[in-house]
């Protein structure tokens, strides 16, 4: 971020000052076939060179999008995509979405689990970088376990997290029964909705927390050791080292991380799917479930296609106003 | 400068990335199985090159997937200038995968498919209707499965039906007779929970093929045809008393309250673990059991499914179909090697292999399975005793949304009635016959 700022400000300096001896690229002075070149050198020749990946990139991402707009106002079923001729039907997916019981619990669902898992997910990754930003004994062995999490690919891991919650054979209850909460003796976790998001909850923050964790370490190294040094001298408790001088020097890096994981926690998908599909009675659907049981076992793409599309505009929305605060926090 | 050098790495990352997520999803190429060169079938002049691509349903173990591999290749060797492109594709992702490969056009030439999928893929236009009489004494059920409007789409490759397995051990310590009927079952089981510390038998939340015919077993039909519209039938009399029966059967508290939301794979896993004394399972089931738990292969024996109150005993027949495309451009050749693929040797090795029993009377005959006690009861329960699902697209849209299971998991956790559940079931099911 901010070595990519200087060099914008540095080039745009550089070339106002037309050929000073800090710019990267020196511009000699000549006629209109020389401003010709040099327009084809600075503005066309890097769009061309970028051009390849660029046509990826919209093919790839842009056309799906548009496709799954577009799907969104149509009655589509698995025939229709095959043949292309559908109806148009304007709005009315999305006022099935709004006028459906079930969907719109889905997306309260949505918000309140993926908001919970991103706080969990950040005090955990935060308290872990600071337990490692500490120097001790085995500080790398824990490191690199930490890590082991992230590396794990989700579904094998939501299967194996599957089996731990088992209700008669599963560890977690023999651990918590071990531990005198005789109650956990054949604890269902997945019959109804609140314990089993708890469930879920864990494999999601588990998975996700090692990321964040390597980041604020990252950033908390970078932290200079004279400004803590200052504040120590000023008599500021650790508590307070932390709350008033390592945060809000992490402010921009810890936003970032937020909203990468609420992109994350948001768009769940495998360890429901692994878990418990949603259920029992659809009571776990989250909105990335409920969009691949409407295109995938209803065959209505144009239903799901318009759950896509609120989920995009749901990310879209939040991202901005993330953006929006980070760019505050450097104006400042 | 170095701004847009930077962003141009930047544009490269994300084509990588993109590209590398794309290749998550694809199957797993299998290598071409013609590795060994051909020495006695010298290709024809004439002959033309021909590939075939064929996708197989993952079996999840290598001896299986070897028998397979060794068909395709003897079947090349038998078509000169044909080769086969085999890919296995994982059961969990199959259905999405079929989704995909009609809706984008991209399908295989032949391919293995669930028969509760055949009528769905068939009646959006993506299977090729087999032309002619299909040859072969194939088992009804599975045939009838794969039937669309009086047209066949599905050749049963390998079928399987659920029976009632149980501790013969425990049966001898307590007297007990092997229960006939729903009652029998009942009082059975209270015998069994008052002697012993066992569960008499595990019912889940989510595992249809154990509730579903029981619908038929007290009389009833799951959905009945009338010039070509299906109408749901469970919220019925019938409908009820299986219902009732699940319900029962759970409430008595021979279950865990984690039974909720067990599937099959849990109340296998109870069995084998030797915390239940009966359990509703397959051949393939019975196997994994034993596999987990030698010691239980002195210790169980198996009988037809108990009769309910309507006097019928029908498992649901469950398998696998081998379908063509409508788009293949491959449709003789496809038809070939399914012929190939059926024979009855062929058949028998991969159907004893995987735990199921062949597509065909005769097949079964020749397998294994005819002779042996203990896996003899799942033939004579898929010949005598089967049925299928109704042979509808729209059961696909069923299955896939949970119907039976939503609605038996909410009479379970007691948030609905049984008069209610039966009654979203056959709402739920109109919905999807289009009603």
């Amino acid at each position: 971020m901010m070595s990519a700022s200087t060099t914008t400000s540095g080039s745009r300096r550089g070339r106002n000052s037309r050929g000073g001896p800090d710019v990267g690229t020196p511009v000699l002075p000549g006629g209109p076939r020389r401003f010709t070149r040099q327009w084809f050198d600075n503005r066309a020749l890097p769009w061309l060179l970028l051009a390849p990946a660029l046509l990826l990139i919209f093919g790839l991402v842009g056309y799906p999008v548009v496709r799954t707009f577009y799907l969104s106002f149509h009655e589509a079923g698995l025939a229709s995509l095959v043949s292309g001729d559908m109806d148009f039907i304007g709005l009315d997916h999305y006022r099935h979405i709004i006028g459906d019981p079930h969907l719109r619990r889905v997306f309260l669902v949505t918000v309140v689990f993926g908001l919970s898992c991103v706080v969990a997910t950040m005090v955990l990754g935060v308290a872990v970088a600071l337990l490692l930003n500490r120097p001790f004994k085995g500080r790398w062995v824990l490191g690199v376990l930490v890590l082991l999490p992230w590396a794990m690919p989700r579904v094998a891991a939501a299967t194996v997290w599957q089996w731990l919650f088992h209700d008669q054979y599963g560890l977690v209850n023999w651990v918590l029964v071990q531990l005198g909460l005789e109650g956990f003796d054949g604890y269902a976790w997945f019959i109804s909705p609140l314990p089993a998001f708890f469930a879920i909850g864990v494999v999601v923050v588990w998975g996700a927390f090692p990321f964040v964790a390597i980041s604020v370490l990252a950033g908390l190294q970078s932290v200079p050791d004279e400004v803590l040094e200052a504040a120590r001298i000023d008599g500021a408790t650790a508590g307070q080292r932390l709350r008033l001088v390592i945060l809000p020097m992490l402010k921009p890096l810890l936003l970032v991380l937020v909203v990468i994981s609420t992109i994350w926690d948001f768009k769940v998908f495998d360890q429901i799917y692994v878990m418990t599909q949603g259920g029992p009675a659809r009571s776990t659907e989250v909105l990335a479930i409920a969009t691949w049981r409407e295109a995938f076992t209803q065959l209505n793409f144009g239903l799901g296609s318009a759950l896509a599309m609120a989920m995009f505009v749901i990310l879209t929305a939040i991202t901005i106003v993330y953006i929006r605060m980070i760019r505050e926090e450097e104006g400042l | 400068m170095r701004v847009q050098h930077r962003m141009l790495a930047v544009a490269a990352a994300l084509a990588v990335t993109v590209a590398a997520c794309g290749n998550g999803e694809e199957v797993e190429e299998v290598e071409d199985v013609n590795g060994v060169e051909d020495t006695d079938a010298a290709p024809d002049e004439d002959a033309e090159e021909r590939s075939l691509s064929v996708w197989i349903m993952q079996p999840g173990s290598d001896e299986v997937e070897n028998i397979i591999t060794d068909s395709v290749a003897a079947f090349e060797d038998e078509h000169a200038g044909v080769s086969v492109d085999l890919q296995f594709v994982p059961w969990d992702a199959a259905h999405d995968q079929f989704v995909t490969a009609i809706g984008g056009g991209q399908v295989p030439d032949v391919a293995e498919m669930g028969n509760t999928w055949t009528p769905e893929f068939a009646e959006m236009g993506g299977l090729a209707a087999i032309e002619g009489e299909i040859d072969g004494d194939y088992i009804d059920a599975i045939v009838d499965s794969g039937l669309v409007e009086g047209e066949a789409y599905g050749y049963p490759w390998y079928a399987g039906a659920r029976a009632f397995i149980y501790r013969q051990d425990v049966f001898d310590d307590l007297g007990l007779e092997v229960p006939d009927t729903w009652e029998e079952l009942l009082e059975v089981g209270e015998v069994i929970e008052a002697e012993t510390d066992l569960d008499p038998i595990n019912v889940a939340g989510n595992y249809v093929h154990m509730l579903a015919p029981m619908v038929w077993h007290a009389g009833g039909q799951l959905a009945v045809e009338s010039d070509g519209q299906w109408t749901a039938a469970v919220d019925s009399p019938e409908g009820r008393a299986a219902f009732e029966m699940y319900a029962e059967l759970f409430e008595r508290g021979w279950s865990p309250q984690g039974a909720i939301t067990w599937s099959s794979v849990d109340v296998r896993e109870a069995f084998a673990n030797e915390d239940a004394a009966m359990m509703i399972g397959g051949g393939w089931d019975l196997a994994a059991a034993i596999g987990n738990n030698p010691e239980l292969e002195d210790k169980v024996a198996t009988a037809l499914l108990p009769a309910g109150p309507g006097g019928n005993q029908d498992a649901f027949a469950g398998g696998s179909h081998f379908v063509q495309f409508a788009e293949s451009d491959e449709h003789e050749l496809g038809r070939e090697f399914i012929e190939f693929m059926l024979q009855d040797e062929q058949v028998s090795t991969f159907a004893d292999a995987v735990g199921f029993l062949p597509g065909t009377v005769s097949g079964v005959e020749a397998s294994s399975a005819a002779g042996d006690p203990l896996y003899d009861t799942f033939a004579t329960q898929i010949i005598d005793h089967s049925a299928s699902y109704p042979s509808t697209g729209a059961w696909g849209a069923i299955e896939g949304n949970q119907v039976f299971v939503n609605a038996i998991q909410q009479v379970m956790q007691g948030d609905l009635t049984v008069d209610e559940a039966v009654a979203q079931v056959d709402e739920q099911m109109n919905e999807a016959f289009g009603q």
